[in-house]
């Protein structure tokens, strides 16, 4: 697969969640492959009133503060790439509840 | 009798024939007195009303539809079923399959803007708290009295 920047590890998967291709962080690993799957099960199953007719989404993203998971359907296969984040200190406002 | 001049899917199958059913012969009853002459008119009445809603198809002989009828009524009943089968529904799917050169292109996209990222956990977290103040108040009671004297 291409190579992609900040690339930390990938994984091409079937739908069914067979592991075809992996490489770096990811390389071998069945557990991750297993979630990514049911995330994806698990967003077929949102209500369908939530959307609109034919409303379909290009890729689903997991951030964390320091990577991040990029996941994406094409040729009916799953396609997960782990990435770095460039964390640079962020001036953000966390809100508590 | 209805003259049935269309053969489609509501053509009966078996040709009830429109005789009249023998009821039980009134010889045997006119030898007991007749002491309960309703209970024995109804019992009558069941029993000729059964024996002409009954089809009875051992009794009804040796029935076969013409070669030319049953191969029209074939092709009645397909095309019937036909028309009424459902295509299989579409399995629902949030995500959509892209073209490899869209697949390239997505994964290289940069990541999430921090200040997005930030609005939408606020967000959600906003909303979480919100639902698990969802209380019910009580005013009234559940179970009353109803029509109790």
């Amino acid at each position: 697969m291409e190579k992609i920047p900040d690339q930390l590890g990938y994984l091409i998967l079937t739908e069914d969640g067979a592991v075809l291709e992996s490489g770096g962080e990811l390389e071998n690993d069945e557990r991750v492959a297993t979630i990514i799957t049911d995330l994806i099960s698990l967003s077929n199953s949102i209500d369908p009133v939530a959307f609109g007719p034919e409303e379909k989404f290009k890729k689903i993203s997991i951030t964390y503060d320091d990577h991040w998971f990029v996941i994406c359907i094409s040729n009916k296969k799953i396609y997960v790439v782990k990435r770095s984040i460039q964390s640079s200190p962020s001036e953000s406002i966390a809100v508590n509840v | 009798m209805c003259d049935e001049n269309i053969v489609n899917e509501r053509t009966h199958l078996l040709e009830v024939p429109e005789q009249q059913q023998e009821t039980p012969s009134p010889t045997t009853c006119a030898s007991t007195p007749p002491r309960k002459p309703d209970e024995q008119s109804a019992l009558n009445r069941i029993l000729h009303e059964t024996a002409t809603n009954v089809i009875d198809v051992g009794a009804l002989g040796p029935y076969s539809l013409e070669a030319g009828a049953y191969s029209e009524r074939v092709r009645t009943y397909s095309a019937r079923a036909a028309a009424a089968a459902l295509p299989p529904p579409a399995r629902a799917r949030l995500l959509a399959d892209l073209p490899p050169a869209l697949r390239r292109a997505l994964l290289a996209a940069p990541s999430l803007a921090p200040a997005d990222r930030d609005l939408i956990t606020n967000a959600v977290k906003k909303a979480a708290s919100a639902i698990s103040e969802l209380r019910v108040e009580h005013h009234e009671d559940l179970v009353v009295a109803f029509r109790v004297p």
